[in-house]
Order: structure tokens, then C-alpha cells, then sequence
């Protein structure tokens, strides 16, 4: 009987030990996807980035992951080669005085409709504001996913070219498939 | 060359030039009909930095806040400054783990914040070298100095590690600009330098136009309709507007040099460059056969041959590129 206990208390300590035991995974543009969809009465446009660099850490539970990238904001890509160089303008991004764009979270929390909230702060065009987004995660020990589209609105971060003409909610969205 | 479509040029005329063209020229009607002659130059410095606000109200071209969430205080302008003039310090390491809390820095700013301010200062250089108790040596030192000044702020930093040569050269220009301005308008006190540039200002956003950038477009039709109420104004009162004619020169360069820099486009660089140097097309005419001139002999190139390098401008990059609505 004692044996037996012994036996279960070990495994339970393995097992939690295995738990906390945190997995880092490289982020890149090849496992990562950023885009984003601007309208305007006429229609919309579609667009992301291409290039960008970090990395996520979680211990297989969702609410412990934290993710840190560096958005290069130069790899810019729309619909439209004309929209894009405009784009890249210091009308929307100025690429060329905020080459990075970044993320980090500082909280992960579950959701009421089993999904995720995730909070983080966003530096764009050189400010930084907090967001917070809904998201689908699955943390395993050798993959992580996550889903989420949410908006943002493009005033909060100084762009503001073309009010009244360009909406001023943009859809972001954020796919991540990473494996170890 | 087609119109944009009909509601951004009544956006551009109701928000952007006729703010700025009824500062301007009220301003220049105002202060040198009421005055007399001797108040020109400070008409023009006036009227030019009003119309440059007004102009600005709606667009916020001319980005001359940090941050529009952070009021402006003159720690942050001596920090970016300094930032600017040797580039940002790299980030300090630190044997502390726990770092001591700071106030949280300013953005670091494009070249083109320092826009306004350097065109303020040529306001007030050029205005102050007119008193007549300003020695002429300390006029000419104080506008080296700011143009120098102005080279190093407005020469993008990367740019200056690629070519070091290129704060210097945009100096000289700057520099070379201010003196052709200021000494032909000493001489001739009419409009025409004043529409000259105007009318430079005015074909260099079409070039930027082209180049995809609506907020630079409307930071040269700002400047361009600035200069506005002096050049009108003298034709039928001439005065000296030299202030306002060494802002514009000042701005002139430095603008095409960062819209080159900032945009994403097939417009080549000579097209930046042209538009850029426009105003050095007057150079022939510090020739005293020339100067001398009277009337029409004088128009014609004071008004043509700056026109013809900021023309050939438009026209390179008309042929580069296409505009974004067509």
C-alpha cells in the first residue's frame, strides 16, 4: 500500500514537473502570419507582413504563454504594388523612420467562451498602446497554434491619413503554427 | 497630366491652401499696405509663418509635435535634438538587474519635424540681418550657421553614415538658395522671386504627388501658397520678403531630399533633385547685365528659369510614374 502510494506521488511529481517545464518556440514569417484589412466605402484592401522575428514560450497551458516579436514593417505587402509603396509612406507606416514593428503580451486569460483573451502592447509608427484580442490556442509540447482576428483602430497609433475617406478600424489578423 | 478626383482637390483647396493663401495674403495686405515699406520683411516673416499654421490645422502635415499625446516641453526638444545631431545612443547595458525607472523618452522624430522650427529660424536670421544695426558679416555668418545647422537635422541618419558628404551638400544648397534669394530681393523688391518659388513649390507636389505621398503633397502646397501674400502683395507694393523667400528656400531642399528618402515609388531620384535645386536656377541673374534688368527682361527668367528645373522635375516623374487614381 505504501508502495503504491509512492509510486502515485512520484508520478504526480513527474508529471508536474514535466508541466512547468516551459517550451520556447522560434517565430518567423514562415510559421507566422500577420495581415491586415483596411476598407473604404468603395471596397478594401488586403495586406500583412511578410518578415518578422520573436519567439513564444508557454509550459503547455495557454494562459502562461508570452510572445515577443519584431514586425519589419519594410516587408509590407497589399493587393496593389501602388497601395503598397503608399503604404510604406509616411502617409500610413513611414517605414523608413519605424523600420520594427513590435508585440508583446503581458497577459494571457481564458475566455468565457472557451477561447483565450490575450493582452499585450503593440508599438506601431513609433507609439505604443495596449490591445486586447480574443484568440483561439493550443499549447502542446512540441506545437503551438493560435488564431485571432480582431481590430484596431488606426487613429489610436497616429495614422490618420485619409479620414473620412479610409475607415478607421482595420482587421488584424494573427496566425501562428509553430512547431519545436 | 490628369486631376486627382473632384473631392480631394476640394479637400485640398478648402483645407489646405485657401487656409493657408487668406493667411498669407492677409496678413502681407495687412501689415504692408497699413505699415509702409520698412515693415515688408516682418509682413512677409508673419505672413508666411501664419500661413504655414493655417495651412497645417487640418492635415497636420508638418509634424511639429513629438507626440500628439505629450506636451511639448524643451527637455524633449534638447534630447531629440541632440539625437538628431549625433543619432539616437544605443541602448546602455547595465550590471543592475533591476533597472532604475526613467521617464519614458520621446519618439525619436523624422528629419521633417525639424522643418518648421528651421524655417522659423531663417525667419528670424534673415529678418534680424535686415536691421540696419546688424553688421552684414553677422548676417552672413548666422545664415552659414543655419544652414549648417539645417543640413545635419534634415539629412536622414542612415543616409548621413552612407554619404557623410550629404548633410554638407544639402548645406551648400540650402545656403546658396538663401543667398541668391536674399541679395536679388534686396534688389528688386517685387514679386517675382516670391511667385517663382511659388509656383516651385507647387510643381515640386506634383512630383511628390506622384511619389505616393498625400501628407508631403500637402506639406509643398502649404509652403507654396504661404509664399502667397508676398509675392502678390509686391507686385502692386514691392517690399523687401526676404525672410519669407529664405524660409522657403530652406524648406524647398530639404523636403525633396526626405520625400526621396521616405516614399516608395518609380520617380527617380534626379526628379527629387531638380525640384529640390529649382530655386538655384536664379544664380544667372546675380550677373549685373542681368540684375540690372527692368520689366519683362526680368520677369521672364526670375520666373522661367527656376520654373524650368522644377518643370523638368514634374515631367521626369510623370513619365516614371503613374499617379495613384489613374
Amino acid at each position: 500500500m505504501v508502495r503504491v502510494l509512492m509510486t502515485v506521488v512520484l508520478v504526480g511529481l513527474a508529471a508536474g514537473l514535466a508541466r512547468a517545464a516551459e517550451v520556447k518556440f522560434a517565430l518567423s514569417g514562415d510559421n507566422t502570419k500577420v495581415t491586415f484589412v483596411g476598407t473604404k466605402p468603395e471596397g478594401k484592401h488586403d495586406g500583412g507582413f511578410k518578415k518578422l522575428s520573436g519567439s513564444a514560450t508557454v509550459d503547455g497551458d495557454p494562459t502562461t504563454l508570452k510572445i515577443a516579436v519584431d514586425i519589419d514593417t519594410d516587408s509590407l505587402y497589399s493587393d496593389d504594388a501602388k497601395l503598397t509603396g503608399h503604404l510604406k509612406s509616411p502617409d500610413f507606416f513611414g517605414v523608413k523612420n519605424n523600420p520594427t514593428a513590435k508585440f508583446a503580451t503581458t497577459k494571457v486569460e481564458k475566455a468565457n467562451d472557451g477561447g483565450y483573451a490575450v493582452t499585450g502592447n503593440l508599438t506601431l509608427n513609433g507609439k505604443t498602446k495596449e490591445v486586447k484580442f480574443p484568440a483561439k490556442i493550443e499549447a502542446g509540447a512540441d506545437s503551438l497554434t493560435l488564431a485571432s482576428t480582431f481590430k484596431i483602430n488606426r487613429n489610436d497609433w497616429g495614422i490618420s491619413y485619409g479620414k473620412g475617406k479610409i475607415d478607421d478600424d482595420v482587421t488584424i489578423g494573427v496566425a501562428i503554427k509553430a512547431k519545436k | 497630366m490628369p486631376l486627382p478626383p473632384w473631392n480631394e482637390v476640394r479637400d485640398a483647396l478648402l483645407l489646405v491652401l485657401t487656409p493657408a493663401a487668406g493667411a498669407s495674403l492677409a496678413l502681407m495686405l495687412l501689415i504692408r499696405v497699413w505699415a509702409g515699406p520698412r515693415w515688408a520683411p516682418l509682413a512677409a516673416a508673419l505672413a508666411f509663418a501664419a500661413a504655414v499654421a493655417a495651412g497645417n490645422y487640418f492635415p497636420e502635415a508638418f509634424s511639429w509635435r513629438l507626440d500628439s499625446e505629450r506636451p511639448l516641453t524643451a527637455g524633449d526638444l534638447r534630447t531629440v535634438l541632440g539625437w538628431s545631431l549625433e543619432g539616437k545612443p544605443p541602448a546602455k547595458e547595465t550590471e543592475n538587474p533591476e533597472p532604475t525607472p526613467e521617464p519614458e523618452p520621446p519618439p525619436l522624430p523624422s528629419p521633417r519635424y525639424w522643418l518648421p522650427w528651421l524655417a522659423a529660424l531663417a525667419l528670424l536670421i534673415e529678418g534680424l540681418s535686415l536691421l540696419p544695426a546688424t553688421p552684414a558679416a553677422a548676417g552672413w555668418v548666422a545664415r552659414t550657421l543655419a544652414s549648417v545647422l539645417a543640413g545635419r537635422l534634415l539629412t536622414p541618419a542612415d543616409m548621413r553614415l552612407e554619404m557623410p558628404w550629404a548633410p554638407w551638400a544639402l548645406a551648400v544648397a540650402v545656403l546658396a538658395g538663401w543667398a541668391l534669394v536674399s541679395t536679388l530681393q534686396r534688389r528688386w523688391e517685387d514679386g517675382t522671386i516670391g511667385t517663382a518659388l511659388g509656383l516651385c513649390f507647387a510643381l515640386a507636389a506634383g512630383v511628390v504627388l506622384h511619389a505616393h505621398s498625400a501628407r508631403l503633397t500637402d506639406l509643398a502646397l502649404i509652403c507654396g501658397a504661404a509664399l502667397l501674400g508676398p509675392a502678390l502683395v509686391c507686385w502692386k507694393w514691392p517690399g523687401n520678403t526676404s525672410p519669407a523667400l529664405a524660409a522657403a528656400v530652406l524648406v524647398l531642399p530639404g523636403l525633396m531630399l526626405n520625400a526621396q528618402y521616405e516614399t516608395f515609388s518609380e520617380v527617380p531620384y534626379t526628379s527629387f533633385l531638380l525640384a529640390g535645386l529649382a530655386p538655384l536656377g536664379l544664380a544667372p541673374l546675380t550677373v549685373p547685365v542681368l540684375a540690372r534688368q527692368q520689366g519683362w527682361r526680368r520677369w521672364l527668367p526670375g520666373l522661367g528659369l527656376p520654373l524650368a528645373l522644377a518643370a523638368a522635375a514634374l515631367v521626369l516623374a510623370r513619365q516614371a510614374e503613374s499617379l495613384p487614381f489613374e
